[in-house]
């Protein structure tokens, strides 16, 4: 009975803040101590959202949204996670490439904006463009930093027991770089949004971004705040994924396995 | 002159001038010794007198900056296939399960070969454990299975129980010796503890400033009484010449380059 009941107040415990800070939102709305003008109620925003919804609007923007996100990501990731192994595994590229890399890191990449209007208008390639910049350097980042820190002494072990380059890099090196790799992957899931935002918002015809922009002209506050929570919504699936990946692959990892 | 030729025509390893340096350091300073086939040698000496340096030389991780080191006659080049080594802090994958870390190296799956190197090391039933839910000596054990079941035939251990309690640590050694009655690969242990020394090995090597400077055989039968008399006084005249006792200084001498190789006491058990 006691288990039973601290196992339903854990889960209950942190909702408790999110639902009174609504339900107060609620009241001063109806009550007229906060203006429409300001916030609207949540009422009307789950409305507005039921009314987008039927349209199919709704579902249109966070789908055109959510695929720019997907294909920055794997563009950006990809040739960070490439990049991070060369210049983590290899002297000769690391020499090569990394300086070069630590410099165009510094730039802040939403800084690109205007250039990157130029280039490409305000079409796809902008947005994906931008994003992919903005994934790139978190996972270069945290795969050349895992793939350094790797324990010497474990690659010293496997060279002992022979064996071969790929081999230790299949069974010692990949597997103790990727906790820090899967950092670089949450990191960098939450700079896609962000990006992905600022894009959406400067210049686009489509997109949750857009959906803001385009209700700010018509003074429509609860499209705003919906956008807004779609965001919201979007970047918690990501940590939500980004968790259950580390949990699958790190559940050798007394930090990460799942606690009974 | 030929003496010495028969006394190291059939040694497992030879080790011939041998000098090791870093950065302009020397570790070790022309080594000269043979071990016999089968003989477990024990390397005691202060931190830093090159005991590890020469297990890794003899593992093949390293390269003699001078000399030789003769493996059965042929002359180390790289990774020595031959040899197993376990190291203090067990190096274990943490990613791996036990089962998986005993298989490491290995072409293919050896479930059956695992499952009797683990049997050997009494942990059977702990197959599927991550090495992190697993105490100090568990993880020894699991390092001990992962040598054995390469069947080598020259084991090194750097230290392997330096790390663990004491009781773990008696569990351990007669482990570690039953184990070689029964296979009797050639050991070289190198240990700060000079007691696991005079219990474990055929004789104890006593490096000083990267030189020999004792060998000392220990002809006790085994398994080795620890309160026996000659057992105490061996240990305490080790650790004398460890410490440079002044009784013992005048002793301080490499006296032991062509160290005739004493037969291997018979197990009483």
């Amino acid at each position: 009975m006691k288990h039973s009941f601290s196992s339903i107040l854990s889960k209950t415990l942190p909702w408790i803040v999110p639902f009174s800070l609504l339900l107060l939102w609620q009241i001063s709305i109806k009550t007229g101590i906060l203006s429409t003008k300001i916030l609207p109620a949540p009422t009307d925003v789950y409305f507005a959202a039921i009314e987008l919804m039927k349209t199919g609007e709704l579902f249109h923007h966070v789908w055109v949204s959510l695929w720019r996100a997907l294909i920055g990501f794997f563009i950006g990731g990809s040739i960070g996670f490439i990049l991070g192994l060369l210049n983590g595994l290899f002297r000769t590229t690391e020499m090569l490439t990394d300086t070069s890399v630590q410099m165009l890191r510094n730039i802040p990449h939403l800084a690109l904006i205007p250039l990157v209007i130029l280039w490409f208008g305000i079409g796809e390639e902008a947005k994906i463009f931008l994003v992919s910049l903005g994934v790139l350097f978190p996972i270069y980042l945290n795969t050349y930093h895992g793939i350094k820190s790797v324990d010497q002494g474990l690659i010293e072990m496997g060279r002992i027991y022979g064996l071969n380059k790929f081999s230790l890099f299949l069974n010692i090196i990949f597997p103790g770089a990727l906790s820090s790799i899967l950092v670089g992957i949450r990191f960098s899931l939450g700079m896609m949004w962000i990006t992905l935002i600022v894009a959406e918002t400067i210049s686009s015809t489509s997109g949750i971004g857009y959906m803001a922009m385009n209700a700010r002209e018509f003074m429509q506050m609860d499209v705003i705040i919906l956008s807004i929570l779609m965001y919201a919504f979007l970047g918690k699936l990501s940590d939500i994924i980004a968790r259950f990946l580390e949990r699958r692959w790190l559940k050798w990892h007394p930090g990460y396995a799942k606690h009974s | 002159m030929k003496e010495e030729k028969e006394n190291t025509s059939h040694s497992h390893i030879h080790l011939k001038n041998l000098y090791k340096s870093y950065n302009g350091t020397q570790i070790l300073k022309d080594l000269n010794l043979a071990i016999r086939k089968g003989e477990f040698v024990a390397i005691v000496g202060k931190s830093g007198c090159g005991k590890s340096t020469l297990l890794r030389l003899l593992s093949g991780l390293e390269k003699p900056t001078d000399g030789k080191i003769l493996v059965d006659e042929k002359e180390l080049m790289s990774i020595n296939r031959q040899s197993c080594m376990m190291f203090q802090d067990g190096r274990l994958l943490p990613w791996k399960r036990v089962l998986e870390n005993v298989e490491l190296g290995l072409k293919g799956i050896h479930r059956e070969e695992a499952m009797v190197v683990l049997r050997n090391v009494g942990l059977e039933n702990r197959i599927h454990e991550w090495p992190s839910k697993l105490s100090g000596g568990q993880k020894q054990r699991v390092a001990l299975a992962r040598a054995l079941i390469h069947n080598p035939s020259l084991l090194l251990l750097d230290e392997p129980l330096g790390a663990l309690d004491a009781f773990t640590r008696l569990e351990m050694q007669s482990l570690i010796e039953d184990i070689w009655i029964n296979q009797r690969f050639t050991t070289l242990l190198v240990t700060h503890d000079v007691e696991e020394a005079v219990a474990l090995a055929d004789r104890v090597i006593l490096l000083k400033e990267g030189r020999i400077a004792h060998n000392v055989p220990i002809p006790l039968p085994r398994p080795r009484q620890r309160d026996h008399s000659v057992f105490t006084t061996t240990v305490k005249q080790i650790l004398m010449q460890i410490i440079d006792h002044p009784d013992h200084k005048g002793r301080n001498v490499a006296e032991d380059l062509n160290y005739p190789i004493h037969p291997i006491p018979k197990v009483v058990l």
